[in-house]
């Protein structure tokens, strides 16, 4: 199953464990490794496989039925929802990384001028 | 619910336990760490009745906690020397005839021998063997003293897988005390610090690992509230808390694990701001 590829877990970081679960599934949608009706595995097989506390899955389980990601029915598990546009979903997403790697190149001295030529050069190296 | 309330505990005048107040609640997973002798295993032996004389208060589901109440408290003590004479089989049946809840659970991956003396197991498969024992009592709370280190990494996460699933399927309460937890990291959402039999911390693990940095700088400013420095010569090495990092830093600052965060609170000043 994809969801277990690299999946796992940063205990360093300050973005809470169900949070950086919920991201981890949300970029599989969007990269469609999950698709649509693929069901997701168990609260326990997660847990387990990932060596944390069972709420905690549930709990990222519980967000992402309640922000239309996933959908679930008791006794039956949960799966990936068939997804109407999403595009807000990817556009918000991206802006975040966006701003990391604004961040960083500002940190690293880029001007505006230099990123965007790097950003073209970028693009463009990847179209080619 | 668990609530222990104004729990204090002595041995002759000295005292081991000073005012302990916690609550967990059903389904929750608790890390209790401390200095050694900072009263952990003290507090697990006050909690599961094998010290009674303390003052203070422990209230199951809003009442005062009776005997019967300890039917559904499981205890992994640090060591496990009794029934070492008794087979796994004899020692299975021994529990039955005095938990009245008691039914054996199995796990796929570990298969009890029932005619095997529990002398003959290694320490580690002893420390799973009384895991399986205590949980086939069916305890909604589940105590675990400083034990873990016994089992080789194989069996550590059997154990873990054991525990997972318990929690997952019956609501259990984990009340974990242990030194090393690299790999219990993902388990607790709860961290109680004791020291000198007081309760020097108790806090959310999420709202702990929002509020812990680790800063590394040439000269550390005075005004961060450094809790535990490490001066390496060229470059020091602090842990701030509690600390909200700003837009604009230009200190190189970073996450913790919970392991880190542990030791420079029970390391460093966090301790001695409050002798």
């Amino acid at each position: 199953m994809k969801i277990y590829n690299d999946f796992k877990i940063d205990f360093s970081s300050a973005v809470p464990i169900y949070d950086q679960i919920k991201k981890h599934i949300k970029y599989l949608v969007l990269s469609g490794d999950l698709k649509e009706n693929e069901e997701l595995p168990s609260v326990r097989k997660l847990a387990s496989f990932l060596k944390i506390n069972p709420n905690t899955v549930a709990k990222a389980y519980r967000e992402l039925v309640f922000e239309g990601v996933v959908d679930s029915r008791p006794g039956k598990g949960f799966w990936i929802k068939k997804r109407k546009g999403g595009d807000g979903e990817k556009e918000k997403i991206l802006k975040e990384e966006f701003e990391k790697f604004v961040e960083k190149a500002v940190e690293l001295g880029f001007s505006s001028k230099e990123l965007r030529e790097f950003l073209i050069k970028f693009i463009g190296g990847k179209d080619a | 619910m668990l609530e222990i309330k104004n729990l204090s505990f002595g041995f002759g005048g000295r005292k081991v336990l000073e005012d302990v107040n916690f609550t967990i609640d059903e389904g929750e997973s608790v890390l209790i760490a401390g200095k050694n002798g900072a009263g952990k295993t003290t507090l697990l032996r006050c909690l599961n009745g094998i010290f009674n004389n303390y003052e203070g208060q422990i209230l199951l589901n809003n009442k005062k906690i009776e005997a019967k109440d300890r039917y559904s408290f499981g205890y992994l003590p640090s060591s496990l020397s009794f029934y070492d004479k008794m087979k796994i089989g004899e020692s299975i049946d021994f529990h039955k005839s005095i938990y009245p809840y008691f039914s054996l659970i199995t796990f796929p991956d570990y298969k009890l021998e029932t005619n095997r003396r529990i002398e003959e197991l290694s320490k580690g498969e002893k420390v799973l063997f009384y895991l399986i024992l205590v949980l086939s009592h069916n305890p909604s709370y589940f105590f675990i003293d400083d034990i873990l280190h016994l089992l080789d990494p194989y069996l550590r996460e059997t154990f873990l897988n054991i525990l997972i699933e318990r929690m997952e399927e019956k609501k259990l309460s984990v009340i974990i005390s242990s030194q090393t937890f690299s790999d219990i990291e993902g388990l607790p959402v709860k961290l109680i610090i004791l020291d000198k039999g007081k309760i020097i911390l108790k806090e959310s693990v999420e709202t702990l690992k929002r509020a812990f940095f680790k800063v590394t700088a040439k000269k550390i400013p005075e005004d961060l509230p450094v809790i535990y420095k490490k001066d390496w010569g060229d470059f020091e090495e602090g842990y701030l808390y509690p600390y909200e990092r700003k837009k604009s830093e230009d200190l190189k600052m970073e996450s913790v694990k919970l392991s880190e965060i542990i030791k420079s609170i029970i390391g460093g000043n966090y301790v001695k701001k409050r002798d």
